[in-house]
């Protein structure tokens, strides 16, 4: 049932690639704006090359009316360079500017050497390139988008088969997107400011690429034949999800009512709309899932949560976005239109698109190959995809194709025997059972938080509170990193080995910045020991020196037991018996660990010399500034100048020629970093550790918000802002001060927006995060649904968890801290859960009522209600009728229960119906039903008189329905006949009696001619004669009995 | 409030936890479910080198089970039965091999309860009867299944027009049902009528009822946990209306169970996060020996604290676990150790609470 699908690279292709420095040359002829005879003289002198004498062809015209005409043959002009231009443009097209083309290029040129698309084939350019001789290279100009570019290489792809020189391809951008046109250098669009001849100056200056054109082969895996062999042919990109053009319509429509799209689910609701609107030939969303991708025959596993993937040949996309931004890793290359390779990346959600078409991020890269799979759907290859939003974060595809002839009005009918519906979800790598136990764990933490608010003023206890709340997070996560390395350890087969290191490198990132965020922002650190704090996060986060360290402390006592090690290592230097020795101090050293590393140079088994122990002094003397102290800061400015003096004057000495690791760390303490930085760098794999070292020993009193500057600084000498991969970036942002960003940035990183959500809300409560700064104070003001930050990150991650199946509950938790919007989606997404049991049912009922949400609970109820009585449950469906209040639904099933009572004669529930209690006053239908049945009890009991009472009761008050009128007549009979000596109905009962029976009588006539079948009247018909003789006997004995009555 | 609460986040919502019967409190089995796959696990406290081992269950073997699990009871010491919202019922028994424990079908009875539509009906509860496996279900229907054979023995077919939520022995050859809409009904096994021996509601017959226990030593005490968190006691002797009837939870009572040895200890949770512990020790003890099994009037008055008028003043309740913020889900107790199973994918094990 899959279809398996390659792209597999052809060939390269010939195009014209523009180089971009040809601005100055442009600039002058943009000046010759003069008569159009100037024009037409500068043309003739200067594109003499690109025009076809008239005397070098021979056309011939098929008739005298159509303008379609054959070319015969072509011959050399016979001046050097001569590189004649075919120039394509459909006269229908952009806007008119097509024809405007047309026209002024026919001006320019030899009128047949400009075709209109909308007559001629591209193939006629075929037919040149025939009979063109072979020295001549040929320029083809296509005006307009990309799929007009498209068809005519598709087009001119023939040629190879024919055994032609293939022309190059030059484009004039009338179309929306204008990738490939962008990437060739052609400009992004056309207009009609620039005169068409420069467009032969750019053809002289260019220079021919080629371009990788790729086929896309839908074949069949399984037996069932697909109606189109399909084959496709792509240059620029093709994405299997959310399209290219949809996103940018969706984009636009942001742009211009940005007011809805503040929430993540109006988001989804309009790329559905426009999802739906687009058929698109196969669009897959939510797809990672259903979807098997090999990049040149390797599986990739590891997709997260994308909604489309896109492949890519030309690093332009969508209107000019430039996806593969991917330069500084090692395994994958820059991007190029003809190195044979598609790159391959994952686009995570609508938002993300529009958030790559403003640059603001980047997509998922998953990788660069020349051959990619995937395995949908046959039919829906056949015939197009379409998909709709279901429940939650459900996508269901299903194959959808639209009628084409829509002129024509008539339907075109595609009928599949197995067609099939798709229901997508996302595979959120938090959702995986290793990263649960986070979700669980902080989902308490984060309920627990909501007491906090209670203290609103921001003293000491509650940012005490705060801090171990932080911790709390932060412990929750080291044990989940724990648990996994346990599991881990433990399952060594390593299969999963590779999910296991995902979700670690994903806990390790979160808990890194958590960490630094807290240091830097809940810990109530006094500013002028900003370092400490920092230096701290760096050591917990880099403890490897360290630990290394101690080893070698340990491995030396341990030899103090058996006394020949020791010796060994005096002899032979601890230096040399630990590769690692010299790397060890200096990493302690740049982490300001003096005191280890103090102990560590002690070891040396040149501790005794002078450079030695002058380094010894130093790392004891180095002055420490504390807040606490009793030292000034001017004051320990001059001891810091005055200690660094002292250790720069013995670097001059040469004291540490000898010892080159020695000299380094003199030179980075006495704080002249700039000679030793390519030094620094080797030791430091990041540039916030090299910042750290470099900040340690030159400016150890930095103020927070300089650590900013700083930052900057390191980062270009490591590679620039460029480089920075997320965590870079999110700890730039940190270090910055620029909060709100650093926010953004956590949004992106694959946890599914925990680290968002529960870093923004810790950060509001300690009254860190200032308000949205894009967001003025008017206009919030203004608009009074304005919620800050935290909350809506915190409705989208509620809103996320709602949609797991088992993670609903903790779902809810979230949801109940975002007021009217929270309220509202989980008015929605609860009544969307599927039940499987009471138990469950009840649980969602009880989660509704706890949260005020009547509606939901009843509609639930409702929803029960009609499966039992499909399940023909009539008791169970009756109670759940209780449950939701539902008289109609109650009255309805009272109604069902006594047809079948009519037919059969008895009841099927009589354990629900004898203990209807208070409940049965929901409608009249079923009090009736419930007094009906005391009745029966009475007479089953024998307590005639009272049965009897009953029933007139029932009759008299006439809310029984006509229907069962002739029933309760008939339960009547065996007590009119009762041979008692006190007649059971008096005399007003009797005429009572006798009153609904001639009623029910002349109801009877009424319809009896038509409707009724002849054996029922007759049945009735005896029914009633007895019936009518009973009464008449009854009232007579009524009579006699009761002389005093007046009637 | 007692300390020595000792969590463990399992990655699965546990609707079932049950002690494995043994003199150790050292291994019980859970039960899953809304999940996509749910499982049975059987944990083990094990004696390592590290401190925390024995309050930290390591998973010794799972195995995979369809639909939620909706009841756990042990057998014996190493066979128990599982049922599941797909209306199937399974027995396995626990054996070792290679110092490992493993799992192993020895019977499984599909579709035991079903609905005419062909939709799977759930199984809400089952439990032992000598030999055979008692099973109710959502659809109304009583089933008994011979542990040996592979058709059901029996079955009662709309012995309830509701679903039945639980069942419990009664005594000899008699079970007791417990329904949604509160009404209970005691059924005699060996008779073949369709009807029940006797039935009695709630008043006003608005909850229904979620678990219905007896007391260990006076087996005609009957305890039922309501939809509304109520506990009404009951005493069949003299069936019409409940004894008592007290306001416990504040939401529906998931389990409700006595200390199996010692009958003056009630445990009960429920779904708002409430783990309570009910004893009546310290007022009765000495009376409960000395009226057992004497004449009902003199229990009524001073005999069993479940019967006296003021129930609430003869017994202390503690709470033994901070309220959580999702439902408790199911509780059980060997020992001095209560272990329950909750909704945000936890287990706590309690231990060494004041047992008398």
């Amino acid at each position: 049932m899959e279809t398996l699908w390659i792209i597999r690279i052809l060939k390269t292709f010939a195009a014209v690639y523009v180089k971009k420095n040809v601005s100055t040359l442009k600039a002058v002829f943009l000046n010759v704006v003069g008569a159009k005879g100037e024009d037409i003289l500068a043309v003739n002198l200067k594109q003499i090359n690109f025009i076809i004498p008239p005397y070098c062809v021979t056309t011939t015209k098929s008739s005298r009316l159509n303008r379609k005409f054959k070319v015969k043959c072509l011959s050399h002009p016979g001046w050097d360079g001569w590189t004649p231009v075919i120039v394509l443009a459909n006269r229908r097209a952009g806007n008119s500017d097509g024809a405007y083309l047309l026209s002024h290029f026919r001006r320019l040129l030899n009128p047949c050497q400009v075709l209109d698309l909308a007559i001629h084939s591209p193939s006629l350019v075929i037919k040149w390139c025939s009979v063109a001789p072979p020295d001549v290279t040929l320029y083809v100009l296509v005006s307009g988008g990309d799929g007009t570019v498209a068809w005519v290489l598709n087009t001119l792809n023939e040629c190879n088969v024919k055994g032609v020189a293939t022309p190059a391809i030059g484009i004039i951008p009338l179309g929306t997107g204008n990738d490939l046109s962008r990437v060739l250098g052609w400009g992004k669009a056309y207009n009609r400011g620039i005169t068409l001849s420069s467009y032969f100056e750019k053809i002289s200056h260019s220079s021919i690429a080629n371009l990788d054109r790729w086929r896309i082969d839908i074949k069949s895996l399984s037996n069932i034949s697909i109606p189109r062999a399909s084959s496709l042919f792509c240059y620029n990109y093709f994405s299997i999800g959310v399209d290219a053009k949809v996103a940018l319509d969706f984009h636009q429509t942001r742009q211009t009512s940005p007011l809805y799209l503040s929430s993540r689910l109006y988001n989804k609701l309009l790329y559905t709309i426009f999802g739906t609107r687009q058929v698109v030939v196969p669009d897959y969303s939510y797809l990672q899932n259903r979807l098997e991708l090999y990049i040149d025959g390797v599986k990739i596993t590891s997709i997260p949560d994308v909604e489309s993937i896109v492949v890519v040949n030309i690093p332009s996309w969508a209107a000019g976005v430039k996806l593969w931004n991917q330069t500084n890793s090692v395994d994958m290359s820059p991007q190029e239109i003809d190195d044979g390779k598609l790159e391959v990346v994952g686009l995570y959600s609508s938002f993300h698109i529009a958030q790559l078409q403003i640059g603001m991020s980047e997509p998922h890269y998953i990788g660069q190959g020349s051959e990619i799979k995937g395995i949908p759907d046959p039919i829906a290859a056949a015939t197009g995809l379409s998909a709709t939003w279901t429940s939650g974060d459900r996508l269901t595809a299903f194959a959808f194709s639209q009628s084409q002839n829509k002129s024509k009005n008539i339907p075109v009918s595609q009928s599949y025997d197995k067609s099939q519906i798709f229901i997508l979800k996302p595979d959120i790598l938090l959702f995986d059972t290793l990263l649960r136990k986070l979700i669980n764990e902080s989902s308490g933490l984060f309920v627990s938080s909501f007491s906090l608010k209670k203290y609103d003023a921001l003293d000491n206890y509650q940012s005490n509170h705060l801090l171990k709340l932080s911790r709390k997070y932060r412990s929750v996560l080291r044990e989940s990193i724990e648990n996994i390395q346990e599991e881990n350890a433990r399952c060594q087969e390593g299969a999963d080995t590779q999910r296991y290191n995902n979700c670690i490198a994903l806990l390790y990132n979160l808990e890194f910045i958590w960490h630094l965020t807290e240091v830097l922002y809940i810990d109530a650190t006094p500013e002028d020991v900003a370092l400490t704090a920092v230096t701290q996060w760096i050591r917990f986060h880099f403890p490897e020196s360290e630990r290394y360290a101690r080893k070698i402390l340990q491995t030396i006592s341990e030899g103090d037991s058996s006394s020949e090690n020791r010796v060994d290592f005096l002899n032979e230097g601890v230096e040399n018996a630990f590769p690692a020795y010299w790397d060890t101090i200096t990493g302690l050293v740049l982490q300001g660990n003096l005191d280890l590393a103090r102990i560590l140079l002690q070891l040396h088994s040149q501790s005794d010399s002078d450079p030695f122990t002058f380094v010894d002094k130093i790392f004891r003397t180095m002055p420490v500034f504390s807040v606490y102290g009793n030292v000034s800061l001017p004051e320990f400015n001059l001891q810091w100048k005055l200690w660094q003096t002292n250790a720069a004057r013995r670097l001059l000495g040469g004291t540490f020629d000898k010892y080159p690791h020695l000299k380094f760390i003199v030179q980075l303490l006495s704080g002249d970093v700039n000679s030793c930085l390519d030094e620094l760098k080797k030791y430091c794999s990041s540039w916030y550790q090299a910042m750290v070292a470099a900040l340690l020993y030159t400016e150890p009193t930095v103020k927070f918000y300089e650590l900013s500057y700083h930052a900057h600084r390191f980062i270009q000498h490591y590679g620039g802002t460029a480089n920075l991969n997320f965590c870079d970036s999110t700890v730039l942002a940190l270090f910055e001060l620029d909060l709100s960003t650093a926010v953004k940035k956590c949004q992106l990183a694959s946890d599914g927006g925990w680290l968002a959500t529960h870093l923004t809300h810790l950060l509001t409560l300690s009254g860190k995060l200032e308000p949205d700064s894009n967001n003025s104070e008017e206009e919030q003001k203004q608009d009074e649904d304005y919620q800050s930050l935290d909350i809506r990150l915190i409705l989208e991650y509620g809103t996320l968890l709602m949609c797991h199946r088992s993670l609903w509950q903790v779902g809810l938790c979230y949801l109940d801290q975002c007021k009217e919007e929270g309220r509202a989606r989980q008015q929605i997404l609860l009544s969307q859960i599927f039940p499987t049991s009471d138990s469950k049912t009840m649980k969602i009922i009880q989660a509704a009522l706890q949260r005020g949400l009547l509606d939901v609970a009843t509609s639930v109820c409702k929803v029960e209600g009609v499966k039992c009585l499909r399940r023909n449950q009539l008791g169970k469906a009756l109670e759940w009728a209780f449950r939701s209040q539902d008289s109609a639904f109650a009255s309805h099933l009272a109604d069902q229960f006594l047809q079948h009572y009519v037919k059969k004669g008895v009841f099927d529930s009589n354990d629900l119906l004898d203990n209807l209690g208070s409940c049965m006053l929901i409608c009249d239908r079923l009090t009736f039903l419930g007094k009906y049945c005391e009745f029966r009890r009475l007479y089953i009991a024998n307590k005639l008189k009272e049965a009897a009472n009953c029933l007139n009761d029932l009759i008299a008050s006439r809310i029984a329905p006509k229907y069962f009128w002739l029933t309760l007549l008939t339960d009547a009979l065996p007590l009119l006949e009762n041979d008692d000596e006190v007649p059971l109905f008096d005399v007003h009962q009797t005429a009572n009696l006798s009153f609904c029976l001639n009623e029910l009588s002349s109801i009877n006539e009424g319809c009896m001619s038509s409707l009724v079948s002849p054996a029922h009247t007759s049945v009735f018909e005896k029914k009633t004669t007895l019936i009518r003789l009973a009464l008449c006997k009854n009232m007579a004995r009524a009579i006699c009995l009761q002389p005093t009555v007046s009637i | 409030m007692v300390n020595n609460v000792y969590g463990t986040f399992v990655s699965q919502k546990i609707s079932k936890i049950r002690w494995k019967p043994s003199n150790a409190c050292d291994s019980f089995l859970t039960g899953s479910w809304d999940d996509e796959e749910n499982k049975i696990v059987l944990w083990r406290y094990t004696k390592t080198d590290s401190e925390d081992a024995l309050v930290k269950p390591r998973a010794q073997c799972s195995v995979f089970h369809d639909g939620d699990v909706t009841e756990l009871k042990f057998m014996d010491s190493s066979i128990f039965a599982v049922s599941s919202t797909t209306g199937c019922i399974k027995l396995y028994s626990i054996f070792q091999e290679d110092e490992k424990s493993q799992f192993k079908l020895l019977n499984s009875w599909k579709k035991v309860h079903s609905f005419s539509t062909g939709d799977l009906c759930p199984s809400t509860d089952i439990t032992f009867f000598e030999d055979y496996i008692v099973s109710v279900g959502e659809d109304g229907r009583i089933v008994l299944i011979s542990v040996k054979d592979n058709e059901p023995y029996r079955i009662i077919d709309n012995a309830d027009s509701c679903s039945i939520r639980c069942v419990s022995i009664n005594k000899m050859n008699e079970i007791l049902t417990g329904n949604s809409r509160g009404q209970m009904k005691v059924w005699d096994l060996r008779s073949f009528s369709h009807s029940p021996e006797t039935c009695f509601t709630l008043s006003g017959g608005q909850a229904g009822f979620t678990r219905v226990t007896y007391h260990p030593t006076q087996t005609h005490i009957k305890l039922a946990g309501g939809e509304d968190g109520t506990i009404t006691i009951w005493d069949l002797r003299n069936n019409k209306f409940a004894v008592n009837s007290l306001n416990a939870h504040s939401q529906t009572v998931s389990e409700l169970m006595f200390h199996p040895e010692r009958p003056e200890h009630l445990f009960s949770c429920s779904t708002n996060g409430q783990l309570w512990h009910w004893d009546s020790s310290k007022l009765s003890h000495t009376t409960i020996s000395q009226f057992a099994g004497e004449s009902s009037d003199l229990l009524e008055d001073t005999g069993c604290p479940w019967m006296s008028r003021n129930v609430k003043n003869r017994i202390t309740v503690y709470s033994l676990i901070q309220n959580l913020h999702l439902p408790i889900n199911s509780l059980d107790i060997l020992q001095n150790s209560v272990v329950c199973g909750c909704d945000n994918e936890a287990m706590y094990l309690i231990k060494d609470f004041t047992v008398s």
